[in-house]
């Protein structure tokens, strides 16, 4: 018998679904709508931490050595470093290197070359290229590297760290990807609001237009489950048909307006790297799961507590 | 069979619906119970389905307090009585058939049962031939006979039909009682108010 009220709940439900067609296309159309927006939300997220990734790698921190400064001592303190959990990596350049990236960078510039070549010899001590993992422990690296600016006999070993002269500039990026984290939360939850009170309060309307059905379903001696039944699956109904048309709508909205979108478009310029709808097509599960569950979720539950309030008969 | 005890039910200080009403109801009985509108007639049927509470007395179906049946097993209790009401209160979305097949299936009845019964009740109020139309496409007469056999589908010990001739001209009215009449004489208890005296 459960299987079998079960087989006649979905099919009161399928069947009222589609015999209410105007109410269920306007209840589709409504939520579609939180739909839409948490997708963008998706996006901007997405935008959001491709951007401040790009912003990330653009910060590094280079050590110039004493040109004195053997390979074995760089070395060992590229090793300390990459022990410390704050480094995301570390480049060495020897001397030849850093000589040859200048000829490579100047190569056109033969003025420059030809005084390099009166020098008579590499100008250029060794340097190591540190990546931290977030933009905030640049200060703390810096001032591990501060304390070795000489080694343990008390010769110079550190020319020179370039973190003091961009300081003020990464401690501004540091503050603004802070302050960008902050307001994703508060926007993600203020829309998440806006989702469920638009949910809710849509099939709340549908339901309201069967209070009368649903008192006489009860003094016909329906039972509450039996009656709740089919609205949850009508709400399940709008929610999925309502998910995937959005799904849908994504490939086209994605693939015009994608490149469009920019979170810094005054700090990264271009971002016509970053295709929303390459990921869009490459997290095609990841996007699906969470507007389709979100929208299922959301109807569901709407259905159940506004079907409740009509059940007291 | 139905049995009330001393039943009032005030809706307020000047709103009093039921006073100090004692009356019993054997099995098998056509009973009517006749007064203006507002006389308290639908508030005594709607005691008996325990969809309103007396302010004090009881009401007894088969010995049993209906309004000391927990809520969560109402229902069983609520398919024991057919009802008939005088707006109908069909399921606009759902067929003359289905309104009626819907009864059974809230009562947990199987489909070959649904599948035999309905036809039959069908032809028992005389609207074979509507049985897929939906209760916007009936006439006010068909739809309280639709009505009709949603409440007798499921062979209730009691009918109680609240004002069911109060929307239908004199032909429809003379069917609905003249049913209603066959379904005593199988052997349910009938209790009809009306406002009409003939």
């Amino acid at each position: 018998m459960f299987w079998e009220n079960i087989r006649r709940i979905v099919r009161t439900g399928v069947t009222n679904f589609l015999r209410s067609g105007f109410i269920s296309l306007t209840a589709i159309l409504m939520i579609m709508v939180p739909l839409f927006i948490l997708s963008s939300l998706l996006f901007t997220n997405f935008l959001l931490e491709e951007e401040i990734r790009s912003l990330q790698d653009r910060v590094d921190i280079n050590v110039y050595f004493v040109t004195t400064t053997t390979e074995e001592k760089i070395l060992a303190l590229k090793q300390q470093l990459e022990k410390l959990p704050e480094i995301a990596s570390a480049e060495y350049l020897s001397a030849e290197d850093v000589l040859q990236r200048f000829r490579t960078r100047h190569e056109n510039d033969q003025l420059t070359l030809q005084a390099l070549d009166e020098l008579g010899e590499n100008p250029f001590g060794a340097t190591l290229s540190i990546k931290a993992k977030e933009v905030s422990q640049y200060s703390g690296i810096a001032d591990f590297l501060s304390d070795r600016m000489t080694d343990e006999t008390g010769q110079a070993f550190i020319d020179d760290i370039n973190y003091y002269r961009n300081k003020v500039t990464i401690g501004q990026l540091g503050d603004m990807v802070d302050r960008t984290q902050r307001e994703k939360i508060i926007q993600t939850l203020f829309l998440a609001v806006i989702a469920l009170f638009v949910i809710f309060n849509t099939i709340r309307l549908t339901i309201y237009h069967s209070r009368e059905e649903i008192g006489v379903m009860r003094l016909v001696g329906a039972s509450n489950a039996y009656i709740e039944g089919p609205f949850i699956v009508e709400g399940l109904l709008y929610g999925s048909v309502g998910a995937i048309i959005i799904l849908i709508l994504l490939f086209p909205v994605t693939y015009w307006f994608g490149s469009y979108f920019s979170v810094f478009p005054s700090i990264t310029g271009s971002v016509s790297d970053i295709r929303v709808f390459e990921y869009y097509v490459s997290h095609f599960l990841y996007v699906s799961f969470v507007i389709l569950g979100t929208s299922l979720l959301l109807s569901g539950a709407s259905s159940f507590v506004a079907v409740r309030k009509y059940l007291s008969v | 069979m139905i049995y009330f005890d001393r039943v009032t039910k005030t809706y307020n200080s000047h709103s009093v619906a039921l006073d100090d009403v004692t009356l019993s109801i054997a099995p098998k009985e056509f009973v009517s119970i006749v007064g203006h509108a507002g006389a308290g007639k639908t508030t005594l049927l709607k005691m008996i389905l325990a969809e309103e509470r007396p302010t004090s007395g009881s009401v007894f179906f088969e010995s049993q307090d209906v309004h000391k049946i927990p809520r969560g097993i109402l229902h069983n209790f609520r398919r024991k009585i057919g009802t008939v009401f005088q707006d109908y209160r069909l399921i606009p979305n759902k067929t003359a058939y289905e309104n009626i097949a819907f009864a059974m299936e809230a009562a947990g009845r199987a489909d070959d049962e649904i599948a035999a019964d309905v036809p039959h009740v069908l032809e028992l109020v005389d609207l074979t031939d509507k049985a897929w139309n939906f209760p916007r496409e009936l006439s006010g007469g068909e739809r309280q006979r639709v009505s009709i056999g949603r409440a007798i589908v499921n062979q209730p010990d009691v009918l109680l039909a609240d004002e069911p001739t109060g929307n239908l001209d004199p032909i429809a009215t003379y069917q609905v009682v003249e049913i209603l009449k066959r379904i005593n004489e199988l052997g349910t208890t009938v209790i009809l108010t009306s406002h009409n005296r003939e």
